[in-house]
């Protein structure tokens, strides 16, 4: 019997180990390491009690049509400086690609000691997405990718092709190739590694835009390109051709249009962000000490280990993608019900497309409550590396002794952050479902209607997220 | 960061404390150690005619041990060349004193005093100026003086041979002697604050740090599971909480 089942464990290990790679002995995520307190009692219950306060108010305050349009105000910037500032920016995204490339290659290669890393992770991935969505886009005008097709494009024949939606989940599965590489791999621990995947990210995005014409393939199949407008959606600020904007926060939601995996695309982010959170919860330690214990799925678990794959990967990797995959059924089933509240007035494809984007206000505000304290502590390991970037001793600022203060920020300013910012991020996406509600239903009662299982679904998903924050990190 | 951090500054410049009945619970205290203090001989009023002598005492916790102690005096000399001889400068030497009990003398500015010396919890430091001849220097009638509370270490102790790790609470500003059973044989990383201990099978673990910040912090092994291999695993969460 035992014999009998030993040739397909191991052909599903063989098929495993090739994704997983071997296990390395894991030095892993000290380098992500948070030391959070968790968020006290009384932070959690009024943040979850204010959650259900807003959806009621806004409820009352925002369901009345004909309102007047979201105020809007345009600076126009002069020529002149709007095309030197583009340059500028531009050329500043070039140099930092460029940086990437080089000290990944050739710099030290501790992971906390190395530019590609620490920019990649935690400057970027971290800093640059949350400052993008609170403040302004600054990606998206800077993108080095995109600066390097266009040039490339000049050089291309013939018209832009067009690409069919099917190609709209080519952003989706690049996005939870980046969940993989963050949340899962060793490899983002690599400096060397993460060259390779910049490398890889650029034949393929470069091949790929001079196929089908940059300004087409960017649009459709590039995941950051969507990221970055979508975050910079919610902010404050935004570039317009020869102007600056200013508008309400997240009101740039309002209206935005996305396709089927758009929306597919902005729940995997959402359950991206919770994955990060959730494996950090005694209740996922608790899960994985069960699955390891488990008396029948330990003889499988020891013969993939055999086999040469990473079990901690392996059920990571589940959590991950299942995440996702848990987060797209539960929203189809928020939406089902919504259609169903609202009497059918809609068709689901419409619904289902409308009100992702309305969730990321809570999804961002749980971001910045998750990584403000992270920011603030792995940003200054970047003193010592700019005084010395390629480990030859230098120290051009002076810095390159500075050790991480772990002082900058305390607990009590980070719990005030959290809660604050998810109250906040609660209000605006209840005022952008509204909003949405009002535009895509055809009268104000159905609009009312929809809005009820979504304000449930909102203070659900808000809860969570204080929930995992009062949770402590056990990982 | 710097690990040396000013965590006490003294109170009293000269003179805090005179003897009189209607004196507090623990002014009182203070003063039956005082009496006791000057067992040499009295009190020597400084002359009336000069700037009267005083004291400041600083406590900076010391890295490794316990704290300096950074005697600053005004109109005062440090006379270890005069000791035993009657003189008439304002000179001599402080006396130190742990919660009433003298532990020496002092010749200089500077003086470090061990955690040893030190109770668990509170302790009342009182440093004096005397003369050559060891009678306390007075001014106004009043003993020149330094008085000042240190923390001495917090002992805790933790078992990491458990099922789950545990998790040892402290507050924000204890200096922490942490005493690890259990921990195998290994160096033991205590992240975030960034220190080491190393563990031997059979022998408890030691780390002893100042806990400025709050946080929860991990104390790290590497461990081999069967099933996980090559771990990382916390061994116990040290949690520092705001006061």
């Amino acid at each position: 019997m035992r014999l009998g089942r030993m040739p397909l464990r191991l052909g599903c290990a063989a098929i495993v180990v090739m994704i997983l790679g071997a296990p390395d002995p894991a030095q892993a995520h000290a380098f992500a390491e948070r030391y959070d307190l968790p968020l006290p009692l009384g932070f959690y219950l009024a943040g979850a009690g204010a959650a259900v306060a807003l959806s009621f108010v806004g409820s009352f305050l925002l369901m009345r049509p004909g309102r007047a349009p979201l105020p809007v105000f345009d600076f126009a910037l002069p020529p002149a400086i709007a095309a030197l500032a583009g340059q500028a920016i531009r050329a500043l995204g070039i140099a930092l690609l460029a940086a990437v490339v080089l000290t990944g290659l050739f710099g030290p290669q501790s992971p906390t000691q190395n530019f590609a890393t620490v920019f990649i992770w935690v400057i970027w991935w971290v800093g640059l997405t949350l400052a993008s969505a609170l403040v302004i886009d600054v990606f998206s005008p800077g993108n080095p990718f995109r600066t390097i097709a266009n040039w490339l494009d000049g050089r291309r024949d013939g018209p832009e092709r067009p690409l069919s939606s099917a190609w709209g989940w080519v952003p989706v599965a690049g996005l939870l190739a980046i969940g993989w590489f963050e949340l899962v791999s060793d490899h983002s621990e690599d400096p060397r590694a993460m060259v390779m995947l910049v490398g890889t990210y650029s034949v393929l995005l470069l091949a790929g835009a001079f196929w089908a014409g940059a300004g087409t393939w960017f649009a459709k199949a590039d995941p950051l390109t969507q990221l970055f407008a979508l975050l910079g959606r919610c902010a404050p600020l935004a570039v317009r051709p020869g102007r600056l904007r200013l508008r309400l926060p997240a009101s740039g939601l309002v209206g935005l249009e996305v396709s089927v995996p758009g929306a597919v695309f902005i729940i995997c982010l959402i359950a991206m962000v919770l994955f990060d959170g959730l494996s950090e919860t005694p209740a996922w330690a608790g899960m994985l000490d069960w699955v390891t214990r488990s008396t029948t799925l330990r003889p499988w678990l020891l013969d993939l280990r055999g086999a040469g794959v990473d079990i901690l990967k392996l059920i990571r990797t589940a959590g991950l993608f299942g995440m996702a995959l848990l987060c797209v059924l539960l929203y189809a089933g928020l939406i089902a019900t919504m259609r169903a509240a609202c009497g059918r007035q809609a068709p689901a494809r419409r619904l289902f497309t409308g009100f992702a984007a309305s969730l990321l206000p809570i999804a961002v505000a749980y971001h910045l409550a998750h990584y403000v304290s992270y920011l603030a502590l792995a940003s200054q390991l970047m003193l010592p590396i700019l005084s010395d970037p390629m480990g030859w001793g230098w120290d051009l600022f002076g810095t390159a002794n500075h050790r991480v203060d772990i002082g900058v920020i305390d607990a009590q300013s980070v719990w005030w952050i959290a809660a604050m910012a998810l109250i906040a991020g609660h209000a605006l996406s209840v005022f952008v479902a509204h909003a949405e509600a009002l535009r895509i239903m055809p009268d104000q009662r159905a609009a009312i209607r929809s809005q009820l299982p979504m304000m449930v679904f909102m203070v659900g998903l808000t809860s969570l997220s204080l929930w995992i924050l009062s949770q402590p990190i056990v990982a | 960061m710097p690990l040396w951090r000013v965590i006490a500054i003294a109170v009293s410049i000269g003179l805090v404390v005179s003897p009189g009945p209607a004196l507090a619970g623990g002014q009182g205290r203070s003063h039956g150690q005082s009496s006791h203090g000057h067992a040499h001989g009295g009190l020597r009023e400084a002359p009336a005619g000069l700037p009267a002598p005083g004291l400041t005492v600083e406590a900076i916790a010391d890295p490794g041990d316990g704290y300096n102690l950074n005697l600053i005096v005004q109109n005062f000399a440090f006379s270890p060349e005069h000791a035993g001889q009657p003189t008439e400068a304002v000179e001599g030497h402080a006396h130190l004193y742990v919660n009433g009990a003298k532990i020496g003398r002092v010749y200089g500015p500077w003086v470090h005093l061990p955690d040893k010396l030190l109770a668990p919890g509170e302790n009342e430091i009182r440093i004096s100026l005397n003369d050559n001849t060891h009678r306390a220097w007075s001014a106004g009638g009043k003993p020149v003086e330094a008085r000042l509370t240190l923390q001495g270490l917090r002992e805790v102790t933790a078992d990491a041979n458990g099922e789950t790790a545990p998790v040892i609470v402290v507050d924000q500003g204890d200096r922490v002697r942490l005493t690890i059973h259990g921990a195998g044989t290994g160096v033991l990383h205590f992240h975030g604050y960034d220190l080491e201990a190393r563990a031997v099978d059979g022998e408890p673990a030691i780390l002893k740090f100042h806990a400025h910040h709050n946080g929860r912090f991990p104390v790290m092994t590497h461990v081999h599971d069967k099933v996980l291999g090559e771990q990382e695993k916390a061994l116990l969460f040290v949690e520092v909480r705001t006061r």
